[in-house]
């Protein structure tokens, strides 16, 4: 198990991660940080926003960064025209 | 440390008027004392306990876990508080209860608290009433998590926490031990940890509260109060002044 902290960078500026997650993988890591990418830009769009500009800078105990995961790569992006047809089925995850 | 029975006759003064001879009674209780690690569970989901928890040290909270392993936290428990009195009456638990942090507990013999209530009336309401106050908080955690923004829900939980530390006599000046990690805060919120963070942050730049290394600290309580629309009725205390007893 290693700590990893997930510092946020998006319209309200930067937060830095003072507590850190304890998880057993950069893997696991990356998942976190798509989960909580995903939880922040939800909560931006229930108050009628979505800015896609942020990102989350996942870093060690030595603070050096591991990996970055941008908001746009945490969630498909589908614009234009409504699609023709049945719904699509939504993707599981 | 004192005596658990004396906790929790401390406890039941919380919620009405203890009469000297039941506060007397309750303290001639003989509880067993266990020490808790952290993170490890005194009550799992279908044991049926034989005892009744106080907490005298550390903090436990109530939890379940869902099928795809997500875990909501319904409540947690400050020392001096009793988290497990509906196992008088309930004949198997159907959550788990655990320590947040190292904690030490009181165990008191289920048949000793029923002589005691068949005893005694006001031990008896007391006890009563301790538990309905359980499903109080229990029912503003739920309207809490579904009609709160997560800026409000976490403002909400630092007012909740602060009362009723105050109630039980852990605060020192504006301040009282929270030694939670934000991973505990989300799952009682209901939110992902590093929305947590960026919400504690958001608050943390109110001015209205401080919450570092396990210490929550109150700067401005009105503000605080404000921001998360927190109104203690629910709690029920005699402590409470904005309880009017006008029913």
């Amino acid at each position: 198990m290693s700590r990893y902290y997930f510092n946020v960078r998006n319209g309200h500026g930067f937060t830095l991660d003072e507590e850190g997650l304890e998880l057993s993988s950069d893997q696991d890591a990356r998942m976190q940080a798509i989960i909580g990418a995903r939880s922040l830009i939800s909560a931006e769009v229930l108050e009628g926003r979505l800015d896609l500009r942020g990102q989350i800078e996942v870093t060690d105990d030595d603070n050096d960064e591991v990996l970055t995961v941008r908001f746009r790569d945490a969630v498909d992006v589908n614009e234009g025209k409504p699609p023709i047809g049945k719904p699509p089925i939504a993707a599981n995850r | 440390m004192k005596p658990a029975g004396e906790t929790l006759a401390q406890h039941l003064g919380c919620f009405g008027e203890l009469p000297p001879e039941d506060r007397a009674a309750l303290a001639e209780l003989k509880a067993e004392v266990r020490d808790l690690p952290r993170q490890t569970d005194v009550l799992r989901r279908g044991d049926r306990p034989t005892h009744v928890v106080i907490v005298l040290g550390g903090l436990l909270y109530r939890y379940a876990v869902g099928p795809g392993g997500g875990r909501q936290i319904h409540s947690f428990y400050l020392p001096t508080e009793a988290p497990s009195v509906e196992s008088l009456h309930l004949d198997y638990v159907d959550n788990h209860l655990g320590a947040v942090v190292h904690s030490r507990i009181g165990l008191f013999p289920h048949d000793q608290l029923h002589r005691l209530i068949d005893e005694r009336p006001e031990i008896r309401r007391l006890l009563w009433r301790q538990t309905l106050v359980q499903g109080a908080i229990f029912r503003e955690w739920l309207a809490r998590n579904s009609t709160m923004t997560a800026y409000a829900s976490l403002a909400h939980l630092f007012c909740e926490m602060f009362t009723r530390a105050q109630a039980a006599g852990l605060t020192n000046g504006n301040s009282c031990a929270l030694p939670l990690t934000q991973g505990f805060v989300a799952d009682a919120l209901g939110l992902t940890a590093v929305h947590t963070n960026r919400t504690l942050q958001a608050l943390r730049e109110t001015g209205a509260v401080e919450w570092r290394s396990g210490r929550l600290t109150v700067k401005d309580w009105p503000k605080l109060q404000a921001i998360a629309c927190f109104h203690p009725h629910y709690l029920h205390l005699r402590s409470n002044p904005r309880v009017r007893r006008k029913h």
